[in-house]
């Protein structure tokens, strides 16, 4: 028992501590960048209903945060951000600055995902390449530090599917009543529905068949990335996936922002072994 | 421990204040998960109007458009009708309906729905008389 226990202390030490690859952080840290610039561009969006219960919240979307100024801030910070300066301290204060940004009425979802991401990424010391500290060479590293924080970018893009896999395992939606009532009620659905099939191309699926489909292929891309053979065909299962359904409904912004959280399993993140041992 | 876990890098200096932090904002990633949730309820409404002439005649006129998607299937159920009531008394005030017709003309109201099926076994009726308004 005691052997037992040791190897499960191992295990997790190893599963949150193993060094990460200073090359793969910077990488995504550059990622990381441009989608966050993407994702949230949002002059054209307004503040969602329930912040006007929020003293104060008014005024400030109104004169300061929905404001041109204050996306070249945040734009500003993004470029320092992606060129690897203090990414740290940029990371954090980028995630204050997007903090307000992920109330409107748009994109709720997909910004929460990404800012989880930068907050997880911003524990990281991501200059360790592809940086202007680098670039003066005073000092680079193998690792960028413990993979827990990639970790937790892993465990939120599992939570993505896997809480819409729970949410979808109901009689309502395996039937495809769900699905028949959204595509006559919601006005990004693309296809109609009403008559019981889903036509892609030259398939004609049952609506039912669809719609367990969905929550099957959801469930697999909750487990597959940590299966690590399945990494990979787990990646192209949900590209594909996300690709069919902008066939059917056009999403804001969630599908890229969860495709763009592959990185966390596709990148080669454990550093090195000879630079493992440098803190 | 092992020698070279011993050596694996942290973010805080210290295995445990870096585990605490992991857990926390696990935590939060945990509690915060709901919200991720999407496309997976909707409440369908359908919405339609008769009119009644002062002879008893009922004829169906067209949905107007601002009623083909009521709140987009978002709403609640329990909301539906608070909801799209008043918003039938906006468009009655203004529309040519009510301002063409006749003494004694109604207009029957038909709000159905139901919560994730499309079998709308919810239903309210508004009855819109020229200068009052009655409800079934």
């Amino acid at each position: 028992m005691p052997k037992r226990s040791r190897f499960d202390t191992s295990q997790l030490q190893r599963f949150l501590f193993e060094p990460v690859s200073a090359r793969s952080a910077a990488v995504f840290r550059i990622a990381l960048a441009g989608m966050l610039a993407w994702a949230f561009h949002s002059l054209r969006l307004q503040r969602a209903p329930p912040l006007s219960a929020v003293p104060g919240a008014l005024w400030a979307y109104s004169h300061i945060i929905l404001r041109r100024p204050y996306f070249l801030v945040i734009g500003v910070l993004l470029m320092a951000f992606a060129a690897g300066l203090r990414p740290r301290i940029v990371g954090f204060i980028l995630f204050s600055l997007l903090l307000p940004l992920a109330s409107l009425t748009a994109g709720q979802e997909s910004r929460q995902v990404l800012l989880t991401a930068l907050l997880a990424f911003s524990m990281l010391r991501s200059d360790e390449q592809w940086s202007l500290r680098a670039l003066r060479q005073d000092g680079t590293r193998g690792s960028a530090g413990p993979i827990w924080p990639i970790r937790l970018i892993q465990i939120q893009l599992t939570l993505v599917y896997g809480v819409n896999t729970l949410a979808k395992l109901t009689p309502a939606y395996l039937s495809g009543e769900i699905l028949v009532g959204m595509s006559r009620m919601h006005p990004n659905f693309l296809v109609d529905l009403s008559h019981g099939f889903l036509h892609l191309a030259s398939l004609h699926l049952p609506v039912s068949t669809a719609a367990t489909a969905a929550v099957m292929i959801e469930a697999f891309l909750a487990v597959g990335f940590w299966v690590p053979r399945l990494v990979w065909p787990t990646a192209a299962v949900g590209v594909a996936f996300h690709l069919v359904l902008q066939r059917v409904v056009q999403i804001y912004m969630l599908d890229l922002a969860s495709m763009f959280l592959y990185l966390a399993f596709l990148l080669p993140w454990p550093a090195p072994s000879q630079d493992s041992s440098r803190n | 421990m092992n020698e070279n876990a011993r050596n694996w890098p942290t973010v805080t200096a210290a295995p445990a204040r870096d585990l605490v932090t992991f857990i926390a904002l696990l935590v939060v990633m945990l509690l915060l998960s709901e919200r991720l949730r999407v496309y997976y309820e909707v409440t369908v409404v359908d919405v339609t109007v008769a009119r009644i002439l002062p002879n008893g005649r009922e004829e169906t006129l067209p949905t107007p458009r601002v009623f083909a998607r009521p709140g987009s299937g978002f709403w609640r159920p329990e909301k539906v009708v608070d909801l799209v009531k008043p918003e039938i008394e906006n468009y009655m005030r203004s529309s040519a309906w009510s301002s063409e017709a006749a003494a004694g003309t109604r207009f029957v109201w038909t709000i159905r729905w139901a919560r994730n099926s499309t079998r709308l076994d919810q239903q309210y009726r508004y009855v819109w008389k020229l200068g009052d308004a009655e409800t079934k």
